[in-house]
């Protein structure tokens, strides 16, 4: 299958060579990284490959993709030796349509739009921490949605837009390209002159005991300071949660450059109040909740450092500590050698 | 037996697109955001700018480094996820590659 979706790949690249050779050259990119993470004395290491495709066919269509290759290395105990273990997963591969300002047609397999996490963040050369809070596995159906998916601005100006996504996801069992039956939504206001907005979402899953989920979403980032802001609130049948991220890029003092200037620290909280016991719902089995102080450094050539350490407090289970150490590299280059005009 | 193919197919795919990369950046113009925007008057990309800084700029930097012919591609993409209109995505391509 994997070999199939490649040969698909190759052959998109092939004809929008055709097309157009020079402006629509298809470009790869993505991240490269290296991880480590220590919780309660157990070590975990990946090396990660993220590789990115995109390739405009026209004026109008495009289809992107994007993978996610990475071998796990868990160690069997505080003390014990490692184990590893291979995973190869197709993140999204779609073709879009764009319409007109108002309308985008995605088909084929998409990063299921519930709150902001799972869309934006998930990115290893964006998020500032390496762990997905308790939040991101509300709505999201696996993360992956097999289907169609309309998006676009309802309503945009210098003052505010309006934007949507809306979408149906079929059920998939075929390996690597799985995905649950439902349907949902996300509706944002966006406020250009202060950077703010607040979106809301809803997910039905159509499979299984059918249900409901729903978020709000907060982001903020100020011109006036290099502050992130950032927060989601999620509720599901077993449960709700929260995440609140702040990060605050030092470049105020002495420029963006200076070897202070490329240090951000981050902090999040996020806690989950467990309700009902789901089985597999990719949440913590009780109530939890862990605060996480995090330091970015960004190196020249899109290379960043990430440390970080938090605390995780699980009712009727033992606090753990969690260390994470990691190094990511973002790359960008158009996929075959040409002229530069 | 498939894995190790996949394994190599990725490998291959990768090293093939380093060196061309590679190759490419020979005659490469190194056209950041920044540079382009001294380069053009001010009222031809204050518009440009202040979109990549509203839309894209909220989730990541921008490229240190970015050719015209890649520009294209870069914002297509970033108008799906940003969900920009098209005056926005002429104004963002204007500004990255004049």
């Amino acid at each position: 299958m994997v070999c199939r979706v490649l040969s698909v790949c190759v052959w998109c690249l092939f004809v929008s060579c055709l097309v157009n050779a020079q402006e629509n050259v298809p470009i790869i990119s993505g991240g490269a990284g290296f991880f480590s993470s220590t919780q309660g004395g157990t070590n975990f290491l990946q090396p990660v490959l993220a590789p990115v495709l995109a390739v405009p066919l026209g004026d109008r269509w495009l289809i992107e993709s994007r993978a996610d290759l990475r071998e796990f290395y868990f160690q069997q105990g505080p003390s014990g030796s490692y184990s590893n273990q291979g995973f190869a997963t197709l993140e999204y591969l779609q073709l879009d349509y764009n319409a007109n300002s108002h309308l985008t047609i995605s088909l084929g397999r998409f990063l299921t739009p519930f709150n902001i996490y799972n869309e934006r963040i998930t990115p290893i050369w964006i998020s500032k921490l390496q762990d997905a809070p308790y939040a991101a596995s509300i709505g999201t159906g696996q993360g992956y949605s097999d289907g169609l998916m309309l998006r676009g601005a309802l309503v945009s100006t210098h003052d505010y837009a309006i934007n949507y996504e809306a979408y149906f996801s079929t059920l998939s069992t075929v390996n690597k390209l799985t995905s649950e039956r439902g349907a949902g939504y996300r509706l944002s206001v966006f406020i250009p002159k202060t950077r703010l907005e607040i979106g809301t979402s809803y997910r039905k899953t159509l499979q299984g005991t059918r249900s409901n989920s729903e978020g709000v979403d907060l982001t903020w980032e100020p011109y006036q300071a290099p502050l992130q802001l950032r927060g989601e609130w999620a509720h599901t049948d077993g449960g709700f949660a929260y995440w609140i991220q702040g990060s605050y890029r030092l470049s105020q003092f002495k420029g963006e450059n200076s070897a202070i200037g490329r240090l951000e620290p981050v902090f999040r909280m996020q806690q989950f109040f467990r309700s009902t016991a789901v089985p597999n719902d990719g949440l913590p089995a009780t109530n939890a909740q862990q605060p996480t102080f995090g330091l970015n450094y960004y190196f020249p050539h899109e290379v960043r450092l990430n440390a970080s350490y938090g605390r995780q407090f699980l009712a009727q289970t033992t606090d753990t500590n969690v260390w994470d150490f990691g190094i990511t590299w973002r790359f960008l280059f158009p996929a075959w050698p040409g002229s530069s005009r | 037996m498939k894995r190790l193919s996949f394994i190599f197919l990725c490998c291959f795919t990768f090293l093939f697109c380093t060196l061309a990369a590679a190759q490419q950046k020979q005659n490469k113009p190194q056209t950041g955001p920044s540079t382009n925007a001294q380069a053009l008057p001010p009222s031809r990309t204050a518009e440009g700018e202040k979109l990549f800084r509203a839309n894209c700029g909220r989730c990541h930097n921008p490229p240190e480094s970015l050719s015209p012919r890649e520009v294209r591609a870069v914002v297509r993409h970033m108008r799906v996820r940003a969900v920009l209109t098209d005056e926005q995505e002429r104004a963002i391509v204007k500004f990255l590659a004049p």
